[in-house]
């Protein structure tokens, strides 16, 4: 059965963001977080798009938010450098020989990584969570 | 009745059918005039029909999974068209051309790369959709 863009765009993200060891290990996250949770951990959430209606075929172009989150600063920049290593400019016609897999249902054809930003959220008197990542645009195609 | 609205249009060159690849297309056709005025207390202008012409311009995208030869956007060929798809009694138009122009765009912006072509008719089209030439 075929899967939704924005559904084959978290799967593809979040494949990405585990398939190595990295600082936030499998803590990848869609939209809601559990409290409790440790840091630093990931979020991924929809900010935008849909059908792009650019080709006959089915496509859809997705603006899609991830970020790190942590109660140190300088884990979460580490954080959020990673992240733009392993999303930006990893798509197929980006590179193809390393790109995030669309699944059977959609070829991501490029991400391109835009606006970032930075939220610093104090929680108590002595804790800061901060919130660092950026805007990715997926373009996809329909296999 | 409906207004037409769609994009399930066919286009093929040569046979070979691009209707995938296809982003807009405008076959177009014009009719010369010649000025017939005469006579000494003649008060309006008249004409009659000149010679007709057509062209066709299109934008059709590239891919990645060569689904057509760029050697069919340049030179002479034949072109097939029909705004509402194949079928029996839509309209079709078969036209022989020769491609005048051919450009393209490349971005850092990651825009869809398209190709922009122009084509101006060898001869009279072998089906008219503008004359009334339907799918058979």
């Amino acid at each position: 059965m075929s899967r939704p863009a924005l559904q084959a765009a978290y799967i593809a993200i979040e494949n990405r963001l585990t398939a190595g060891a990295e600082p936030w290990g499998r803590k990848i996250r869609i939209s809601v977080v559990k409290s409790g949770t440790t840091y630093p951990y990931v979020v991924q959430f929809w900010a935008g798009g849909g059908s792009a209606n650019r080709i006959k075929q089915r496509d859809a172009e997705l603006r899609i938010a991830v970020k790190a989150v942590s109660d140190k600063m300088a884990d979460v920049m580490i954080c959020a450098e990673r992240i733009t290593e392993l999303l930006d400019d990893h798509g197929y016609q980006d590179n193809a020989d390393d790109y995030l897999s669309g699944g059977t249902s959609w070829t991501i054809l490029s991400i391109t990584e835009e606006d970032a930003f930075f939220l610093a959220e104090p929680v108590s008197n002595t804790i800061t969570v901060y919130h660092v990542g950026a805007f990715y645009r997926l373009f996809m195609q329909h296999t | 009745m409906a207004a037409y609205a769609t994009n399930d249009w066919y286009f093929d060159i040569d046979g070979t059918n691009l209707s995938a690849y296809l982003v807009s297309v405008n076959p177009s056709f014009t009719q010369a005039t010649v000025e017939t005025t005469a006579g000494s207390s003649t008060d309006h202008v008249t004409r009659s029909p000149g010679l007709e012409d057509a062209s066709i311009s299109f934008d059709i995208r590239a891919d990645s999974a060569a689904g057509y030869s760029l050697a069919l956007l340049k030179g002479s060929h034949t072109i097939t068209y029909g705004q509402q798809g194949s079928a029996v009694g839509k309209p079709k138009h078969v036209l022989p051309v020769i491609l005048t122009g051919i450009s393209h765009t490349t971005q850092v912006s990651k825009e869809m790369v398209v190709y922009t072509v122009n084509g101006d008719a060898a001869s009279a089209p072998t089906t008219d959709m503008y004359a009334g030439g339907v799918w058979a």
